[in-house]
């Protein structure tokens, strides 16, 4: 039940902050951003549970696959979104750094909770700095991909 | 690797080699937004599916797969949305609506077709009560809003060097 509501939340917080919150000029930006997170992090959700780092007890669909549906599909491109519309751009090195580390810590802090008050996610020797720092490859990832995107976006 | 395998990484390997030949340059960007939306589509298309126990993929590229994810990872994550792009970027711009049906069946039947022969002789798809014309309508409503997104989102979309 806890899981179900936590999803819930999850999906209206989510629509909420992305269709109130995302400029009408950087829409399709903040598009091409959510559809390559998703594929992304798809990708890095799988392997994290083909290597046995991570189980997901409570899921959408249960008997179609053993992983989280929502959390990749919608929460981690969510934040990928606003990770790109709040990207200081022209701005020094360290506010930049500060900005990756923001949204890293974020996705784990996010993932420490549903852990601790649900069953949604389970890390199995998968501690939060190695979290930290494959959220950190994957928003350099997308960064690189978008900003290239960008360059034939008018 | 039994030969069914090998099947499914050869029609992966010819369509990944496809899209990396056939796709000029300049529509790359093109070719990502068709790619990624259709997995939109697909990705919670095939769970559901699955989940229902309509379709069955009893093999897939590793024989580990399915004690994992039991939808089929080469079909929609790679397969069908190379098809996609493919359709929309060869799209006939100038086809009034008979034109745009006999183009759209023509991409869909030949898909289901394939897919009918492959569950029918293979064990890479199997269906459970599942019909080839689900396969059909379900494909055309993917490509059909696939299409519709690319054309909202080609709107803004200019020709760049790389």
């Amino acid at each position: 039940m806890k899981e179900i509501l936590i999803l819930i939340f999850s999906w209206l917080i989510s629509i909420a902050l992305l269709l109130k919150f995302i400029p009408k000029e950087m829409k399709r930006t903040a598009h091409i951003t959510f559809l390559f997170v998703s594929t992304v992090t798809w990708i890095y959700e799988y392997l994290q549970l083909l290597l046995g780092l991570v189980e997901f007890p409570f899921r959408e669909f249960n008997v179609a696959t053993k992983m989280s549906f929502s959390l990749y599909y919608l929460v981690y491109p969510t934040f990928g979104v606003f990770f790109i519309t709040l990207y200081p751009m022209e701005k020094g090195r360290l506010r930049i750094f500060i900005h990756f580390f923001v949204f890293a810590i974020g996705l784990t802090i996010y993932s420490v909770i549903i852990e601790k008050y649900s069953s949604l996610i389970t890390f199995k020797k998968w501690d939060w700095p190695a979290r930290v720092l494959s959220n950190l490859i994957i928003l350099y990832i997308v960064k690189r991909f978008v900003f290239w995107f960008k360059k034939g976006l008018v | 690797m039994n030969f069914e395998r090998w099947m499914l990484l050869g029609f992966l390997v010819l369509s990944i080699t496809a899209i990396f030949k056939l796709v000029p340059k300049e529509k790359a960007r093109d070719a990502c937004v068709l790619f990624l939306f259709l997995q939109m589509i697909s990705w919670p298309a095939g769970l559901f599916v699955v989940e229902m126990g309509w379709i069955e993929y009893p093999t897939q590229l590793l024989s580990i797969s399915n004690q994992y994810n039991r939808t089929s990872f080469a079909f929609e994550f790679c397969i069908f949305p190379i098809v996609a792009v493919f359709f929309s970027l060869y799209y006939p711009k100038k086809a009034k609506f008979k034109g745009a049906i006999i183009y759209y069946l023509a991409f869909t039947g030949f898909f289901t077709f394939c897919e009918v022969i492959l569950e029918k002789y293979t064990t890479l798809v199997e269906y459970h009560g599942w019909k080839w014309y689900w396969t059909l309508s379900s494909v055309i409503v993917s490509l059909f809003l696939n299409h519709k997104y690319y054309l909202w989102f080609k709107k803004r979309l200019v020709k760049v060097e790389g």
